[in-house]
This record gives structure tokens, sequence and C-alpha cells, in this order.
């Protein structure tokens, strides 16, 4: 517990030190021989897309989890549910981002803001997916029912994922080939690298510390639903007498 | 005002490789990054202060 404690303030200090650091490294390094130094906008844009990928898997195994243990295990299923939301806020704010700076970028490199190629439509599709998965937690209302419609859709959403990654390969696109494992002609030039990894690094970092900060927001809610709940059946069968 | 133009002068810009658009585009980029995850972070904030009192209660 006081591990927890002593991780739950030196976190926040790592991190601001990895995006002050990643900052840095971003604005320094050489500018991109192709680009110039609009090419300094991947160092934002690509680590946004690792970590709203990353976002997004938690969010499905948070799900997963929710329907697996929601009969055997209520505690850890509500746990599970927390770890979906939080993460799948902070995916969808992610996922904002890096159409706003991709879109920026493409401005200058293509001379658009926007094409409805196979790449940036399956990216707005799954925000507008997991915006309507968040929209309907807070239409429906709380409850086991919401949660599990929810969880179920969360499933479906993730389907998404893999779908966007994979639009470069499948289809000609107008969007450049991933960063990682993007085939010939992809990756960064070893002096760029740095900047990138750095701020992936410091990306994640964020990622992790803001999901905490909302889980917990998540949790001490459920809590006071709880409490709620027993206190309703505990008034209820006290008129029953 | 000020202030932030001197916040922009922190992003390199070279006349002969970008132009002016370009390095506009950067500044807001990056800006943008930080306004909205520093406005997510307040909500954030607002909601645990929120769950929390509503725990008390």
């Amino acid at each position: 517990m006081r591990r927890f404690q002593v991780l739950w303030w030196v976190w926040p200090i790592v991190t601001l030190g990895l995006l002050g650091y990643g900052l840095h490294v971003a604005l320094t390094v050489p500018p991109d021989a192709d680009q110039g130094n609009i090419g300094r906008i991947l160092y934002y844009h690509v680590p946004t897309w690792i970590t709203m990928s990353v976002c997004f898997l938690a969010n499905l195994l948070g799900s997963i989890v929710y329907l697996a243990t929601r009969k055997r295990s209520p505690q850890l299923s509500l746990k599970a549910d927390a770890l979906a939301v939080s993460s799948a806020e902070m995916g969808v704010v992610f996922c904002f981002l890096g159409m706003a700076t991709g879109s920026l970028w493409g401005r200058v490199a293509w001379g658009i803001w926007w094409t409805w190629d196979a790449r940036l439509t399956a990216t707005l599709v799954l925000w507008l997916i997991y915006l309507a998965y968040l929209v309907l937690r807070n239409v429906v209302g709380d409850g086991d029912r919401m949660r599990t419609l929810a969880a179920v859709i969360a499933i479906f959403a993730y389907c998404d994922v893999p779908l966007v990654y994979m639009t470069t390969r499948w289809w000609r696109t107008q969007h450049p080939a991933p960063v990682f494992f993007g085939g010939p002609g992809a990756g960064v030039a070893p002096n760029l690298l740095p900047a990138l990894q750095w701020n992936i690094f410091a990306w994640l970092a964020w990622g992790v510390l803001v999901v905490g900060i909302r889980y917990t927001a998540e949790r001490r809610k459920q809590g006071a639903e709880q409490v709620a709940a027993a206190q309703a059946i505990e008034v209820g069968a006290l008129e029953a007498q | 005002m000020t202030h932030l133009l001197a916040c922009a002068s922190m992003f390199p810009y070279d006349s002969r490789i970008d132009s002016v658009m370009g390095y506009h585009h950067l500044v807001v980029a990056y800006s943008l990054t930080w306004v909205v995850h520093l406005c997510y972070l307040g909500y954030v904030i607002h909601k645990r202060r929120s769950a929390r009192s509503l725990d008390d209660k």
C-alpha cells in the first residue's frame, strides 16, 4: 500500500520530466531532410496513435474481464469496468489529437486538410464508435445492464483498431506507411529516432497517469452507488416491516 | 499575447526550408495537444473531486 502511495507521487513527476524532455528533444533535433521543420509534428502525432492503441486495448481487456467475471466476482468486474471507461475516454482524446495533428500536417504536406481515403475514414469511424460508446454509457445510466451493453459494444469497437493499422497495407492511401513495421520505405532516420522514442515514452506515461486518476474517480463513484443501493434496500425492508 | 509569441519563438523556423503556414501549423499542433490534454486533466480532476464528495456523503 505504501509502495502504491509512493508511486502515486513519483509517477506524475517522472511523467512531467519525460514530457519536458520529449518536448525539448522534439524541438532541437535536426529538421527532417525532406519536410523541413513541419516534420516535427510527427514526434507528437505518432506517440498519440500508439497511446490511443494502448488505451483502446485496455478498454477491450477491461470489457472482456467485466463480461467474464460479472457473475462470479462483482468487485473485480467493477474494477474492470472502471478501467474500460477510463481508458476509452483517454483513447478518444488521443484519437481526436491524432486526427487534428495529422490534418495540420496534411494541409502543409498535401495541400488539403482532409481526404476520404481508407486510413483517415477508418480512423474517423473509430473515433465516432468510441464516442458513441461513451455517450451510451451516459444515456443508458448506471447499473449492470449499461455495463454489459457497453462491454459488448467495446469488443465490437476494437475490431476497427487493427483495421485502421492495416488500411495502408491493404489499400492505396494518401497516408504514408506506418513508422514502425511499415515495410519498405517506412521508418525514421536514426538521428531523429530518439525524439520519437522519448515522446512515445512520455505520452504513454501521461496516458497511464490520467487513466489512473480517472479510474480512481470511477471507483469512488461505484462505491457511492453501492452504498446508495444498500441504503435503499434497507429503507425498503424497514418499510415492509 | 506577448507571452504566447515568446512561447512560439521556441519552435524552430528556417525560411529556406519552411513555409510560414508550416511554421504556424507546427505551433498550433503542439499547442493544441497540450491545451486539450490539460483541459481533459482538469475535467478528470474535477470528476475525482466530485466523486470524493459523493463518497464522503
